[in-house]
């Protein structure tokens, strides 16, 4: 039953990958082609020459923190796909109607998702690891116990994943933990470039700091010796099934008996009748439908971080993002490039949601332009004071002139307002509904769009202060006189897109648009 | 109240709905019956503007329906055969945001809402997120939503569908009162019973044409038929029915 149950499921993901467009196709074979020529590359380069050079004492505490990494980071994205395939996925109900044994189907799930998303991950790391180290020992059997070693970390991944989500179920609903697992994996997408920017930075001091723990991986990953390999190997066998039984049964058990639905914490507002103007009700609704679900601040929070990406980029690597530059002009840089990107992406996003529910706002006696009013309202009261509380605490942390804050304030403010109206054109270009992945709104033109820009904007961020700023006496100083041109322009600009943008989008909300319904 | 006259809709090659004619006057209940995929939700999506037809023609209120016309929007109202509400407002949310685009007197809404949803009983639910909400009790709130701006007009997809039978027959009851004080309801369903009680005309689609259409004496036109013999004869049916007794 379970080859059935295996067979049946990859053939639904190949019948998925056969119907991709060609645009899909072309995205999946650019990011293969930057995995294979580049990431891959640069991690052997990385791993190799600290594993083959690094001091002896280094090698398990560099061990023990690449696994943490792979455990935390791999568990937090696997939780999305655990709710996506046991939560939303109603094939679950069906297959538990068909005369299968429960213990059958979650088996092959979890074989699915262990072959589909940990061990290609695993393996390339066991490979990685297992060569340099086999180099520096010239032991072959670091190859195969590295391998053994990864495969058991990928069975542990997949456990912490199952017991993360039915830990929370017992607290919360499915439903709720959902979301929350949702806006956890949003989180989790941008988690992998801060442990390797920033963790990277400080790699060094952190292994320095670690006690010695010698004890755990020698004999077996490094300095290898035939007890210790068959001890080792024989107790991850041990414990990969013990794994793979524990966890099984306790999906199996928590199914069977409903645990994972029984708690339903009910939210029971008061009943207050108002009757407000419509566009006050649509930005309410809005609001209201953003801030209670994670789903939602899964989409846009994580959006939030970069302007702290672009300071870590600005002042860990000058030279490749403009020069050494100054803390006023890093903020005034910042501030502009990271409400470019926020205010973009996240007006996109919260434009394309209403795509969910078209024919009802179709249906309501209000016009385009009330709604689009409305709609842009709403962006400027969700970005615009977020992006003012990132600019002060960048202030604190790089602490540049006051007159430097104010600029960054106003710059930001007048970047916000004048981007929206772009950011919400894009969102109703060509919007995405997907119940399984809400957060999957755009299609591949809008993202390619918005990728590009927030791709120049990284390479520019550096040298954007160059407009407003001038050489005196040897030091960068702000030009007053080329900032308040820039601010007056783009006041001029915010006002005409605000009102021909806010137009073309309440024109296409009349006359429809092309909505993809997906799954 | 609505005049429809040549009206087609094709999807590619496909003919979902094959120029049909008919009226609904004002202060009627107009029953709109067919098999599934007989083209019945594609009119009542075109009749609100939801899709647009191929050809054709459509009177509301005297004037082409335009769905940008805000003007006819106030006037009618919509119950789709899905209760696709957004689920993360509470019900007294989802129906404060309703009379505020309706603009609705604060006293006469509080008034039909309190009624309303005494007589559906939902009224201890208002406060619950409507995503917690059955299927039965969401219908009973987007019917709420629907009647409580006292539409001019209403359009009612497959109401009774997750309705409890006390429901059901205050739905009946409430739709018999609202005709009466001359409002026009246009209703499709399944439920040939409900047609047969209410109706005041009735219109049977079948493969994207109309069948007959007439009061329900006009109808049977002297038989003693019941709606679901005339029914079953005018979409095949019967056939199915004599062919299954034959395979027997």
């Amino acid at each position: 039953m379970l080859k059935q149950i295996l067979k049946l499921e990859t053939k639904s993901k190949i019948n998925y990958l056969k119907a991709l467009d060609t645009s899909k196709i072309l995205v999946y074979v650019i990011l293969a082609f930057i995995i294979m020529m580049v990431l891959l590359p640069m991690m052997w380069m990385l791993m190799s020459t600290f594993f083959i050079n690094a001091e002896e004492s280094l090698i398990p505490k560099a061990l023990i923190l690449l696994s943490l990494a792979v455990l935390i980071i791999h568990a937090l994205f696997l939780v999305n796909g655990i709710i996506k395939e046991m939560f939303m996925d109603k094939n679950i109900e069906s297959y538990l109607l068909l005369p299968i044994k429960p213990t059958h189907l979650f088996t092959a799930k979890m074989i699915i998702q262990y072959g589909f998303k940990v061990f290609p991950i695993n393996l390339i790391l066991a490979v990685i690891v297992g060569a340099a180290l086999t180099i520096r020992y010239s032991h072959p059997v670091i190859l195969l116990n590295s391998l053994m070693y990864f495969v058991a970390l990928g069975v542990l991944t997949i456990a912490v994943s199952y017991g993360l989500v039915f830990l929370v179920t017992k607290i919360s609903s499915a439903k709720r933990v959902g979301e929350i697992l949702t806006l956890v994996g949003g989180f989790a997408s941008v988690l992998p470039f801060f442990i390797m920017t920033i963790g990277g930075q400080y790699l060094i001091q952190t292994i320095e700091m670690m006690p010695e723990i010698n004890f755990l991986y020698a004999g077996y990953l490094y300095k290898p010796s035939l007890i210790m390999t068959i001890v080792v190997n024989i107790a991850l066998v041990l414990l990969i099934t013990a794994l793979v039984r524990l966890t099984v049964s306790s999906v199996t058990q928590a199914f069977i008996k409903g645990n994972v639905n029984d708690n339903v914490n009910r939210y029971h507002g008061s009943v207050k009748t108002t009757v407000d103007h419509p566009i006050k009700s649509l930005i309410k609704k809005d609001l209201k439908l953003t801030f209670r679900d994670f789903k939602e601040w899964s989409v846009v929070l994580p959006q939030y971080l970069f302007p702290f990406i672009f300071l870590y980029l600005v002042a860990a690597n000058p030279v490749m993002f403009g020069g050494v530059l100054n803390p006023d002009q890093v903020i005034i840089a910042i501030g502009f490039a990271g409400a470019v990107m926020i205010s973009l992406f996240v007006s996109a996003m919260n434009t394309a949601r209403d795509a969910s529910h078209y024919q009802f706002l179709k249906l309501l006696p209000v016009n385009g332009l009330t709604l689009m009013r409305a709609k842009y309202l709403y962006n400027v009261i969700t970005i615009l004071p977020v992006y003012v509380v990132l600019s002060v605490v960048i202030y604190f942390i790089i602490t540049p002139t006051l007159a430097a804050l104010m600029y960054t304030i106003i710059l930001s403010i007048l970047t916000v307002l004048t981007v929206i109206p772009i950011g919400m054109v894009i969102g109703l270009m060509s919007p995405v509904v997907s119940k399984k992945s809400p957060a999957n709104r755009l299609d591949t033109a809008s993202n390619v769009i918005i990728t590009t820009t927030i791709f120049v904007l990284v390479l520019a961020v550096g040298r954007i202060s160059s407009l407003v700023f001038e050489v005196v006496d040897g030091n960068n100083v702000i030009n007053h006189q080329a900032m308040f041109t820039l601010l007056i322009s783009l006041t001029v600009l915010c006002l005409v897109l605000a009102y021909f943008c806010i137009r073309k989008t309440a024109k296409k909300h009349n006359e429809g648009y092309k909505i993809t319904y997906k799954d | 109240m609505i005049e429809v006259s040549q009206l087609s809709k094709k999807y590619g090659d496909k003919i979902a709905v094959n120029d049909i004619d008919f009226n609904v006057k004002s202060g009627e209940l107009f029953a709109y019956l067919g098999p599934n995929g007989s083209g019945k939700s594609t009119t009542i999506k075109m009749l609100t503007g939801l899709v647009e037809p191929t050809s054709g023609m459509i009177e509301i209120f005297g004037s082409k329906m335009d769905l940008n016309q805000v003007d006819i929007k106030r006037r009618m109202s919509f119950v789709p055969d899905t209760p696709d509400i957004m689920g993360k407002l509470t019900g007294s949310e989802y129906l404060n945001f309703i009379a505020s685009v309706y603009q609705m007197d604060e006293v006469v809404y509080e008034n039909k809402r309190d009624e309303l949803t005494k007589m559906f009983e939902i009224d201890q639910a208002l406060g619950t997120l409507v995503e917690e909400y059955s299927h039965g009790m969401r219908q009973k709130l987007v019917l709420t939503a629907a009647l409580m701006h006292s539409p001019e007009l209403l359009f009612l997809d497959e109401p009774t569908v997750g309705l409890d039978p006390k429901s059901n027959r205050l739905l009946k009851d409430y739709l018999k009162a609202y005709v009466k004080a001359g409002n026009t309801v246009f209703l499709t369903t399944h439920t040939l019973s409900l047609a047969e009680e209410i109706a005041d005309r009735i219109c049977i689609i079948y493969n994207g044409e109309i069948k007959i259409t007439g009061t329900l004496e006009e109808l049977k036109d002297g038989s003693q038929g019941s709606l679901e013999d005339i029914f079953l004869s005018l979409t095949g049916g019967e056939k199915e029915d004599a062919k299954a007794d034959t395979e027997a």
